[in-house]
C-alpha cells in the first residue's frame, strides 16, 4: 500500500469521489460525482427522486461497484475492497435491524465480527447504547420497539465499531414529522461525539440544510452545486437548486443596461449594479418586503395582492402585475399593517437581497 | 349529554347491536361444522374403532405390541422418514436459494420446475424411478458405459431406491415454503451484516438463515409427516426391509379385514408423528431456533 500524498499540499480528503459513474444496462444512474469528504464532516446527498443518492451511497459502502471513476479513502482506492472490509457504519432507511436478536445482540454484532467478546464487547454495547439514549433497552427485540427507538439502535449499530465514517440513507423517512425534527438534532449530537464523518442521503431540503456542513444538490446524476448550505441558500448557482431548497421567485432576464433589466413578462425592472448579462433573478420571498412606497436605496415595482395565504408565524402574500408573479412572506407582527386582497402595494428589496443563478 | 343518550342514527349500526355477535357465529359455525365432519370426525372414528370390539378392549394394541414385527417396521419408518426429511431439506434448501436468487425467466422456469412433478401421480412418479433405478435401466447402463462400474448395481428394492423416490416426491413440499421464507426477506438485513464486518457466509450464517428457519422447521414438518405415511414409495421401490407403517395397515385392513389391528397401527402412528414432533419442537427451541418469535 502507498502512504495517502497529495503534492498540492492540501490534506488528503478522507473520502474521495472521483468522476464516479454507474450504469445499469442503458440507464445512466450516477453521471461523473466528485465529491471530497474531510474527516469529521457531515455532507448530504440531496435530491428528487431517481436522481442516483441511493446508487452513490452504494458504491461507497461496496454493494455496487461504478462502471466508471474511483472511490478513495485516505488516498486508498476502494475498489477493489469487498463491503465487509471497508469499514463504515451503514444506516438503512429500514433500519435493518435484525429481528431475531435483541437490542444488545444487534448493537454487539460488529464487535462480534471483530471478535471482541466478554466485558469489552458488553461495555463498547453499553456506551453504544448511552449514546443514543437507550440504556436500558439491550433486552428487548426489535419488534418490541417503536420507529424512533429502532432507528436509535440503527445507530448505535453503526457506531459502536467507532468506523470514521458513517453512511446513511434516508434514515429518518419512514418516522413522522415530530419526531423527524427531534431526530435530526439527536443524528448531528451523536455524530459529532462520535467524531465520524457523514455521508447522509434525503430528499428532504430541510433536513439537509439543518444537518449538513456541506449540502451536495444532486440532479439526473450529477452533482449540481456543492456548498454550505446558507451559500447554497442565498447563492444558488441555478435555477434547480433555487428551486430545490426553498420557495423562491424566479425571475429570468435580460440585462438592457447598467442596472436595468427586461423580464421575459416584457417588464423593465432595476437590478443591481453586479447583474450579469442575463441569467435569472432570484429573490427569496422571505427577502421581499411591501409597503406604500420603497425606502431611499431599495428596488422594487409596484403590484397588486392577489391572494394571501396565512401560514401562523406568517402570511404568504402572492402579488401580481400583468405577466410579473412575486410571492412574498410576511411575518405576523403586531404593528405590521396588513394587506387585503386587491390592494396595490409596492414590492422591494436591497440589492444584497438579489442573487443570480444560472437557468 | 342528552345528545349521547338519544342513540343518534347516523352511527352504523347502532340500533342492530344485538345481532352482531349471532351473524358472526352464523359465518364461523358452517366452517368450524366442516372441518370437524372432515378432519376430526374421522379421526375419532379411527381412535375409537381401534378401542372398541364391540364392548371397550385393549385387545388390538396388545396384539399389534405383541408382534415381531411391529417394532422394526415402526423404527424403520421413523428412520426412513428422518433420512429423507434431512436429505430434502438439504436439497431443498439450496435448490430455493437459488430460486430465491434468481430473477426473470430463469426464476420462473425452477418454480415451473418445481411445481410441475405437483400436478403428476406420485404413483407414475414412482414407477418412473423403477425403471430408472432398474439393472437394465439407463442409470446402471450410464455407468457401465462410463466405465465406472463392471456390473450392474442393485439400485431397486433397498433403502437408496425408497430414499431417492422420496425425497424426488417431497421436494416441491419442502422448497415452496422454503422459497416463500426466503423471498420475504428483506435483502438490506444481509446487507446491514455485511455493513457491519460480517464474511458473506458470516452473514449468511447469522442473518439469512436463521430468518429462514421458520421456513426450513415447515417444510421439514411437513415432509417428515408425509414421509411417514408414504405407501406407494415404499411398496413400489422397497424390499421386504423396507416395509413401511403404512403398508402394514394396507395389509391389516385391506387383505385381512382386519380392522381392529389395522386402526390400532393407525392409532399408534399418530401418537409417534404428534410425540416425534414436539420432541423435536422441544430440542429445536433450545438450540436451533431462538426466539419465541420466529417460531410462533
Ligand atoms: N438495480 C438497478 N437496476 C436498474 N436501474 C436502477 C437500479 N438501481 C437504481 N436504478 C436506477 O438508477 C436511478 C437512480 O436510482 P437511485 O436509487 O440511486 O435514486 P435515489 O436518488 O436514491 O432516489 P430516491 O430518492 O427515490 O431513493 C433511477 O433511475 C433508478 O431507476
Ligand atoms: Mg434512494
Amino acid at each position: 500500500m502507498t502512504a495517502p500524498q497529495d503534492f498540492s499540499g492540501e490534506p488528503v480528503a478522507l473520502l474521495d469521489l472521483a468522476d464516479v459513474r454507474k450504469s445499469y444496462g442503458g440507464t445512466v444512474a450516477v453521471d461523473g460525482i466528485d465529491l471530497k469528504l474531510r474527516s469529521g464532516e457531515f455532507v448530504t446527498l440531496l435530491g428528487p427522486s431517481g436522481c442516483g443518492k441511493t446508487t452513490t451511497l452504494m458504491m461507497v459502502a461496496g454493494f455496487e461497484a461504478p462502471s466508471g471513476g474511483n472511490i478513495r479513502f485516505m488516498g486508498n482506492s476502494l475498489l477493489n475492497l469487498p463491503a465487509h472490509r471497508r469499514g463504515f457504519g451503514m444506516v438503512f432507511q429500514s433500519y435493518a435491524l435484525f429481528p431475531h436478536m435483541t437490542v444488545a445482540e444487534n448493537v454487539g454484532y460488529p464487535m462480534r465480527m471483530r471478535g471482541i467478546r466478554g466485558a469489552a464487547r458488553d461495555s463498547a454495547v453499553a456506551e453504544a447504547l448511552d449514546l443514543v439514549r437507550l440504556a436500558d433497552f439491550g433486552a428487548r427485540y426489535p419488534a418490541q420497539l417503536s420507529g424512533g427507538q429502532q432507528q436509535r439502535v440503527a445507530l448505535a449499530r453503526a457506531l459502536v465499531f467507532r468506523p470514521p465514517l458513517l453512511l446513511m440513507d434516508e434514515p429518518l423517512g419512514a418516522l413522522d414529522k415530530n419526531l423527524r425534527d427531534e431526530m435530526q438534532s439527536e443524528i448531528v449530537r451523536i455524530q459529532r461525539e462520535s467524531g465520524a464523518a457523514a455521508l447522509y442521503v434525503t430528499h428532504d431540503q430541510g433536513e439537509a440544510l439543518q444537518m449538513s456542513d456541506r449540502v451536495a444538490v444532486m440532479r439526473a446524476g450529477r452533482i449540481e452545486q456543492i456548498d454550505r448550505p446558507d451559500v447554497l441558500y442565498d447563492r444558488p448557482a441555478t435555477a434547480f437548486v433555487a428551486r430545490f431548497l426553498g420557495e423562491s421567485n424566479l425571475l429570468p432576464f435580460t440585462r438592457i443596461a447598467p442596472g436595468q433589466g427586461r423580464l421575459a413578462s416584457g417588464l423593465v425592472l432595476a437590478l443591481p449594479a453586479d447583474a450579469p448579462e442575463d441569467g435569472v433573478l432570484l429573490l427569496r420571498p422571505e427577502r421581499v418586503r411591501l409597503s406604500a412606497a420603497a425606502p431611499n436605496g431599495a428596488l422594487g415595482t409596484a403590484l397588486s395582492v392577489t391572494e394571501i395565504v396565512y401560514r401562523g408565524s406568517e402570511r404568504l402574500v402572492r402579488l401580481k402585475a400583468g405577466a410579473l408573479e412575486v410571492t412574498a412572506l410576511v411575518p405576523n407582527r403586531s404593528n405590521e399593517r396588513s394587506f387585503e386582497t386587491g390592494d396595490q402595494v409596492t414590492a422591494w428589496w436591497m440589492p444584497e437581497d438579489c442573487a443570480f443563478a444560472r437557468p | 349529554m342528552s345528545q349521547a343518550a338519544s342513540s343518534p342514527q347516523w352511527l352504523p349500526g347502532r340500533g342492530r347491536r344485538r345481532f352482531a355477535f349471532d351473524r358472526r357465529l352464523g359465518l364461523t359455525l358452517p366452517a368450524a361444522l366442516f372441518v370437524m365432519a372432515s378432519f376430526v370426525v374421522p379421526i375419532l372414528g379411527i381412535v375409537l374403532r381401534s378401542l372398541f370390539d364391540p364392548g371397550l378392549t385393549l385387545v388390538h394394541y396388545r396384539e399389534v405390541l405383541g408382534s415381531s414385527t411391529f417394532l422394526p417396521v415402526f423404527l424403520n419408518t421413523f428412520r426412513i422418514a428422518l433420512i429423507v426429511t434431512v436429505i430434502t431439506a438439504v436439497l431443498g434448501y439450496v435448490l430455493a436459494y437459488a430460486m430465491a436468487r434468481s430473477r426473470g425467466w430463469m426464476a420462473t422456469l425452477m418454480l415451473g420446475a418445481v411445481v410441475l412433478p405437483l400436478w403428476t401421480s406420485d404413483l407414475v412418479r414412482t414407477f418412473a424411478w423403477t425403471i430408472v433405478l432398474g439393472r437394465r435401466g439407463p442409470l446402471n447402463n450410464a455407468l457401465i458405459d462410463l466405465g465406472l462400474i463392471d456390473r450392474p448395481l442393485s439400485l431397486l428394492f433397498n433403502d437408496i431406491a425408497v430414499v431417492i423416490g422420496s425425497v424426488h416426491i417431497l421436494l416441491p413440499l419442502m422448497v415452496l415454503p422454503l422459497y416463500s421464507a426466503m423471498r420475504a426477506v428483506d435483502h438490506r438485513l444481509v446487507l446491514a451484516a455485511l455493513s457491519l464486518g460480517a464474511s458473506p457466509w458470516a452473514a449468511f450464517r447469522d442473518v439469512f438463515f436463521p430468518i429462514t428457519l421458520p421456513g426450513l422447521v415447515a417444510g421439514g414438518v411437513l415432509t417428515y409427516v408425509l414421509a411417514v405415511g408414504m405407501f406407494v414409495t415404499p411398496a413400489a421401490l422397497g424390499g421386504p426391509e423396507q416395509t413401511m407403517v403404512a403398508m402394514l395397515i394396507e395389509s391389516q385392513g385391506r387383505r385381512q379385514l382386519d380392522w381392529g389391528t389395522a386402526t390400532a397401527l393407525s392409532t399408534l402412528l399418530l401418537i409417534a408423528v404428534i410425540v416425534s414432533l414436539l420432541v423435536a419442537r422441544g430440542v429445536g427451541r433450545g438450540t436451533l431456533v431462538g426466539p419465541g418469535e420466529l417460531t410462533r
